[in-house]
C-alpha cells in the first residue's frame, strides 16, 4: 500500500539540490580546512615555543659559561694587579719609590667663621652710637 | 507468540553472570590494591618514571675587603668523572688514560685505578675543571669518536671558588672544599649564609626517557648566596703581612702574626698569621722545608700524618686559635686596675734592688742590680717586674682576678671567625680559689698564664678607647645578590672597665714607654705611638720567645691599635729589639695611609734636616749658589739644569748630593750602594755621601745611642747618583723587658 506518493522533481529542481548539495559540502569543507589550518598553526606554535624555550635554556647555559670564564678571567686580572705586584713593578721595573710621609703637604680649608654679602654691601663695625641704640631699641622690645 | 527461554539458557545465564561478577569483583578489588593498598608505592614509582628532576647550584655568596675589593668568588666550572663499567677493551682504556693524563694533569696510577673498578658506574677524576680544560678534552673526546670514549667520560656542571690574591688574609678568610662548603675563615663561620639555597628543576618524561616541552616543567629558582664585606683593608692588610713575612725572613722565627684594629669600633683592619698558605691550592705545604722533609718521607702512614699535620698547622689562625704569655704587655692591665681602685697613683714611687722575696721563692728582676729608685711611669718604662709584683699583691687577688675578668681573659673575645681558643680556668689561667701569693705575683708581671693575642690587642684597645671593652668582629655587613646592603654589624660594647680618665692616664705612661722606654724602638717622627713591648719564655720548650709588641697611635686621639708577635726569633728575643721596631715601621705605613697628619716637634725637624732645592732652568753657576749646603754633581756640559736628582722638596741631609744633568738625553749616572747597616746616624750619611748617594733617617732616633738595621736599597744595588735611600734605626740599650 502506498501512504506517500513522491512527488516528481523537475529538472531544475534537481539541480538546484544538486547545487545546494554542493554548497554544503564546500561549506563542510571550509571549515574542517580552517580547523585543520588552526591546528596545525596550533602545533606550529607549541613546536616554537619548545623549539625557543630550548634556545633560552642553550643561551642560559651558554650565558652561564660565559660568566663564569669572565669570573675567572677577572680573578686573573686582579692577581696581575695585586698590591705586590704593582709594588714589585713600580720599584724594580720603574725605579720608583713609595711616597713619605714628610712629602705630603697639608693644606688646612678649614679656615676661621666668615660673612659674605651679596652686590656691593660691606659690613660696617658697629660704632658706640649704634651700639646703644639698638640695646634701648632690644630693651623697649622694639 | 515469544518463546520463554529454555532452562539450559537460563542457567547457562546464569553461569555467565556468575562469571561477570567475579570479574568484576576481581577487578574492583584489584583497583582498590592499586589505588589504595599500594597507591603511594605505585605514584612514586611513576612519579620517577615520568618525572627528571634536576638540581640547580645556588651561587655562593663573594666575599669583599672593606674597600669592596673581591677577596673570594665562585664561578661555574666542570666536573669530569669515568663510568669504568662502559670500558670494553684495551685500546678504549689507554686512549681515555693517555687523554686524562695530558689534558686534565691527572696523574696516571690514580686514573687506572678508579678505571679498574669496573662494577662501579661513577669515579671522580677532577673537579673544578676550567671552560678551556674542558673543551680541550670534549675535543679529544669528538677526535676518538670511533671509540666511543664519551661513554667512558663524563662531565658535569660544577663550581670553583677563585682567591685572586692567593695568601692574602688567607687565615681570615678559610677556603672551601670539593663541595663547596667553608673550611676554616670566614668561609667556615658564615658557611650556611654564603652557600645560599639551591634550587630544582622538575621535567616531565617521555617514554624514551627524554625530557618533554617546558610546558610540562616546573623551575623553581635557585637563591644565591649572600655576599659579605669584610673589615679588613686591602691595603693596611697588605702592609701587615708584608711586615710579618720580612720579620720572618729577618729574625728567623718560626712564626709572626699580627693585629690591627680600629679601636673606636673594634672592627679587624688587618690580621696575619705567617707562614700562611696560598688559598687556590690550601693542600699544598706552603713551607718548602717542610714540604721537601715530608717528601724525604718512605713509610706511607708517617708520611700522611706529617702531611696532614704541616696542612693543619698552615691552615692555623694563630692570633686566635693559640695562646701565649703576654709578658710585659700585660703591665698595662695591672697598672689601669690599680689606678682605678686607687691603690696606686702616678707619684706611687718603689725602689727595684733586683728582685723581691716571693714565699719561699726570690723573683728576680730582668735587669741584675734592679733599676733603682722609680715612680709608677718610670717602673712601666723600665718594665720592672719586682714594681708590678708590689702593685699585684696591694691589688688582691680577688681586685686583681675582678680586672683580670672584666678585660675579658676568662672568656673568648666572641670574634666572629671559628675556632677562638676557649679559655679554661685552671688550665690557661689561675683560678680564683686557687690562686695564692705566687701565682698573683707571676700573673701580676704577665707569666704563668695564657691569653691568645686577640684577647691581649682587645685589652690594650679598652685603653686606647676610653675603657671600653669592644666586640672585634671581621664582617661588616651582608649583601644580597644585587649588591644591596641586608645586613649591617653594629659595633658592641661590651662593658666599661675603666674610667676615661684611668684610660687617659694609663695611655700617657705608655706613650712614655715608647718615647723613652723598653719601646723607643717603636718611635716614629711626627706621630705619637703608646705601647708595652713584651717577652716571654714559650713554656716547655727552652730557650725559646716570645717577643712581643701591643699599642695604639696616635696616642692623644687614638685610631687603630695594634698587636705584634715574633715567635721564636733567632738571637735577639726581646720585645723592644725585636718587635718595637717592626711595629714602628708598621705604624709609619699605616697612618701615613690613613692620611693622619704628622706633628713634627722641635728636635723631629731639625733631624730631618734639609730640603733639596728647586734648581731646574738654573745655570750652572746659579745652581751651585743655591745648592752651597749640598754636594752637587754637574753631569754634561750643557749651560742649564734640565733635571735633578733628588726631586726639588725632596728630604735629605745638608752636604748631600745633588745629582743635576744639563744635556738631554744624557745617561743617568750609577753608583752601587754601599752597606748602611750596624753604622750611627753620621757613619750611615758619611758612607752614603761618599758613594754619591742621601740619606733618609727613619724609626728611633730619639735615644741616643742607635743603630742602623735596615736600608730601603740593598746593598750592591745600582741606584742613580743622588738617590735617597731611607735608612731604619734602631736602640739596642735599655729596650729589655721581662
Amino acid at each position: 500500500m502506498e501512504l506517500v506518493r513522491r512527488k516528481k522533481k523537475t529538472v531544475a529542481e534537481a539541480k538546484e539540490e544538486m547545487r545546494a548539495g554542493a554548497r554544503q559540502t564546500r561549506k563542510i569543507l571550509a571549515i574542517a580546512l580552517c580547523l585543520l589550518t588552526m591546528f596545525a598553526a596550533l602545533l606550529y606554535s607549541r613546536l616554537r615555543a619548545d623549539e625557543l624555550t630550548r634556545e633560552i635554556d642553550a643561551a642560559n647555559a651558554q650565558l652561564k659559561v660565559e660568566q663564569g670564564e669572565n669570573v675567572r678571567l677577572n680573578m686573573q686580572l686582579d692577581a696581575m694587579i695585586s698590591l705586590e705586584r704593582v709594588e714589585n713593578y713600580a720599584k724594580n721595573e720603574l725605579g720608583m719609590t713609595k711616597v713619605e710621609g714628610y712629602q705630603i703637604e697639608y693644606i688646612d680649608l678649614s679656615g676661621a667663621d666668615s660673612v659674605t654679602l651679596s652686590g656691593n654691601k660691606t659690613v660696617k663695625p658697629l660704632s658706640a652710637e649704634d651700639t646703644g641704640k639698638k640695646l634701648s631699641e632690644y630693651l623697649k622690645g622694639e | 507468540m515469544q518463546k520463554r527461554p529454555s532452562k539450559q539458557m537460563a542457567k547457562r545465564a546464569a553461569w555467565a553472570l556468575m562469571f561477570l561478577a567475579v570479574a568484576f569483583l576481581y577487578g574492583i578489588g584489584a583497583l582498590f590494591s592499586a589505588s589504595i593498598v599500594h597507591g603511594e608505592e605505585y605514584r612514586l614509582k611513576a612519579e620517577r618514571n615520568q618525572l627528571s628532576d634536576t638540581e640547580i647550584s645556588a651561587q655562593r655568596g663573594t666575599i669583599y675587603d672593606s674597600n669592596m675589593e673581591v677577596l673570594a668568588k665562585s664561578a661555574s666550572a666542570w666536573l669530569v668523572y669515568v663510568n669504568p663499567s662502559k670500558i670494553t677493551d684495551n685500546e678504549q682504556l689507554e686512549l681515555v688514560v693517555s687523554g686524562l693524563c695530558s689534558i686534565l694533569g691527572a696523574d696516571e696510577q690514580s686514573v687506572r685505578n678508579k678505571l679498574s673498578k669496573t662494577e662501579t658506574g661513577y669515579q671522580k677524576i677532577a673537579g673544578e675543571v676550567e671552560t678551556d680544560t674542558k673543551d680541550a678534552l670534549k675535543a679529544y673526546l669528538t677526535e676518538h669518536k670511533d671509540k666511543k670514549l664519551s661513554t667512558v667520560v663524563g662531565i658535569d656542571p660544577d663550581t670553583k671558588r677563585y682567591y685572586p690574591y692567593s695568601s692574602f688574609a688567607s687565615t681570615i678568610i678559610g677556603f672551601t672544599d670539593s663541595d663547596d662548603n667553608g673550611v676554616g675563615g670566614v668561609e667556615m663561620q658564615y658557611n650556611d649564609v654564603l652557600t645560599g639555597v639551591s634550587g630544582r628543576v622538575i621535567t616531565a618524561k617521555n617514554a624514551r626517557q627524554g625530557s618533554m616541552s617546558s610546558a610540562y616543567e616546573t623551575t623553581y629558582d635557585a637563591q644565591p648566596g649572600v655576599g659579605l664585606v669584610l673589615t679588613i683593608d686591602e691595603v693596611i692588610q697588605y702592609y701587615l703581612e708584608q711586615s710579618m713575612s720580612q720579620a720572618m725572613v729577618d729574625t728567623g722565627a718560626k712564626y709572626a702574626y699580627g693585629i690591627v684594629m680600629d679601636v673606636d669600633t673594634g672592627a679587624i683592619l688587618g690580621m696575619t698569621s705567617k707562614p700562611d698558605f696560598d688559598l687556590n691550592n690550601p693542600r699544598v705545604i706552603s713551607n718548602q722545608t717542610v714540604a721537601e722533609r715530608i717528601a724525604a718521607i718512605e713509610d706511607a702512614t708517617e708520611k700522611s700524618k706529617e702531611t696532614s699535620n704541616a696542612l693543619y698547622a698552615q691552615w692555623r689562625n694563630r692570633t686566635i686559635s693559640d695562646t701565649y704569655e703576654p709578658g710585659s704587655v700585660f703591665k698595662t692591665v695591672v697598672a689601669s686596675a690599680a689606678l682605678e681602685e686607687g691603690v696606686v697613683d702616678l707619684n706611687t714611687t718603689f725602689t727595684c734592688t733586683g728582685g723581691i722575696q716571693v714565699a719561699n721563692h726570690y723573683q728576680k728582676c730582668w735587669k741584675p742590680g734592679g733599676h733603682g729608685h722609680e715612680d709608677l711611669t718610670q717602673g712601666l718604662m723600665n718594665s720592672c717586674n719586682p714594681f708590678f709584683i708590689t702593685i699585684g699583691q696591694k691589688l688582691g687577688k680577688e681586685t686583681f682576678f675582678k680586672y683580670f675578668e672584666a678585660f675579658g681573659f676568662t672568656e673568648k673575645s666572641g670574634i666572629d671567625l671559628p675556632a677562638e681558643a676557649n679559655p679554661v680556668a685552671g688550665k690557661t689561667y689561675h683560678a680564683l680559689e686557687k690562686m695564692g701569693i705566687s701565682e698573683l705575683s707571676s700573673s701580676s708581671f704577665g707569666q704563668t698564664f695564657q691569653v691568645s693575642p686577640i684577647q691581649m690587642i682587645t685589652a690594650v684597645n679598652t685603653i686606647a678607647n676610653g675603657g671600653k671593652l669592644m666586640q672585634p668582629y671581621v664582617v661588616d655587613a651582608k649583601l644580597d645578590s644585587e649588591g644591596n646592603v641586608i645586613e649591617k654589624t653594629t659595633p658592641t660594647v661590651k662593658r666599661q672597665v675603666i674610667s676615661e680618665k684611668t684610660a687617659s692616664t694609663v695611655a700617657g705612661m705608655m706613650e712614655s714607654v715608647v718615647s723613652i722606654g723598653t719601646g723607643k724602638n717603636a718611635y716614629i717622627a711626627g706621630y705619637h705611638v703608646a705601647g708595652k713591648t713584651g717577652t716571654s719564655e714559650k713554656i716547655g720548650i727552652e730557650g725559646a720567645y716570645i717577643a712581643s709588641f701591643a699599642g695604639f697611635a696616635p696616642a692623644d686621639n687614638p685610631q687603630i691599635s695594634i698587636l705584634i708577635a715574633i715567635d721564636e726569633p733567632v738571637g735577639a728575643h726581646g720585645g723592644g729589639a725585636v718587635a718595637a721596631p717592626i711595629a714602628g715601621e708598621l705604624l709609619e705605613k699605616i697612618l701615613t695611609y690613613l692620611n693622619v697628619e704628622p706633628q713634627y716637634e722641635d728636635k723631629e725637624i731639625s733631624s730631618i734636616s734639609s730640603v733639596a732645592p728647586s734648581l731646574i732652568n738654573m745655570t750652572v753657576s746659579e745652581a751651585k749658589n743655591a745648592a752651597s749646603k749640598f754636594n752637587l754633581k754637574v753631569i754634561g756640559n750643557g749651560d742649564k739644569v734640565l733635571s735633578q736628582t733628588p726631586a726639588a722638596g725632596q728630604q735629605m741631609r745638608t752636604g748631600g748630593v745633588i745629582a743635576v744633568y744639563t744635556e738631554e738625553g744624557a745617561l743617568k749616572e750609577t753608583a752601587v750602594v754601599p752597606n748602611l747597616c750596624n753604622m750611627s746616624v753620621s757613619e750611615a750619611n758619611r758612607a752614603a755621601v761618599n758613594a754619591g748617594f742621601n740619606i733618609r733617617i727613619a724609626g728611633n732616633t730619639n735615644s741616643g745611642e742607635v743603630l742602623s738595621y735596615k736600608q730601603s736599597i740593598a746593598e750592591n744595588t745600582e741606584a742613580e747618583k743622588g738617590s735617597v735611600i731611607t735608612v731604619y734605626f734602631k736602640s739596642n740599650v735599655n729596650v729589655e723587658d721581662g
